[in-house]
């Protein structure tokens, strides 16, 4: 039961979406000028920054089901 | 600027219109402003407020009070975290975020994007215009490089 409630949290994590896009764009935009390379660069951005988010979880999960 | 200031508007927001305050007093140092200053205009009405020990008009941006009616009673700042719980560091989070990726919008302004070539750069030899994210030159605008006495014209771009 005490599982369910962590997925009760999880909605939380929807306020990173926003801040995930808004940092890609702006610091794609600082790299470049054009629309073009801005949004591939956003994009690449945003992929590795759920990556990471992805393997900071795994590695926490790990730790926690150890504990 | 629009991504920035709808960050900041959102975090404002979320944290019920009151995460954005300037405030030095102990037990309340608020480093979070910090970084909030940096988003310009929308942050500074913070600044006025601090200056002032009456909140001027609504109280728009002023810091919570922290007066306690008894010994056990919540000051102003303790309801808000009360009241807003999560959303007001949330609302905190993206507020400082919106007001750092502005100092990146500063940099960018002021010295163009990151990795673009200098304009101090040397010339290139070819007939061809030299491309550059920003400040294109032209060959009207390249100054030859001396060479010198045996080089001949082309060598420049071996060496």
């Amino acid at each position: 039961m005490n599982d369910w409630l962590v997925f009760a949290e999880v909605y939380r994590l929807w306020y990173s979406l926003p801040l995930i896009v808004t940092v890609s764009l702006v610091y794609a935009a600082t790299r470049h000028e054009d629309l073009g390379p801005i949004l591939k660069h956003a994009t690449r951005t945003i992929v590795w920054i759920l990556a990471f988010m992805v393997i900071v979880f795994v590695i926490l999960y790990v730790l926690s089901e150890r504990l | 600027m629009v991504c920035i200031v709808g960050t900041f508007l959102f975090g404002w927001d979320l944290g019920g219109q009151k995460v954005v305050y300037a405030s030095w007093r102990s037990g309340d140092r608020r480093w979070p402003y910090l970084c909030q200053f940096w988003v310009g205009i929308p942050a500074w009405p913070a600044l006025v407020q601090t200056a002032f020990d009456q909140p001027l008009g609504d109280g728009f941006m002023r810091p919570p009070s922290l007066a306690r009616t008894g010994n056990d009673a919540p000051h102003e700042l303790d309801m808000w975290h009360q009241q807003y719980h999560s959303r007001f560091e949330m609302g905190t989070v993206f507020t400082m975020i919106a007001g750092l990726l502005n100092i990146l919008v500063i940099f960018d302004a002021a010295a163009g994007p990151v990795g673009s070539s200098p304009l101090s750069s040397p010339p290139q030899p070819s007939g061809k215009k030299r491309k550059g994210s920003r400040g294109d030159t032209t060959d009207e605008d390249a100054v030859p490089e001396p060479r010198g006495p045996g080089q001949a014209v082309g060598e420049d771009a071996k060496t």
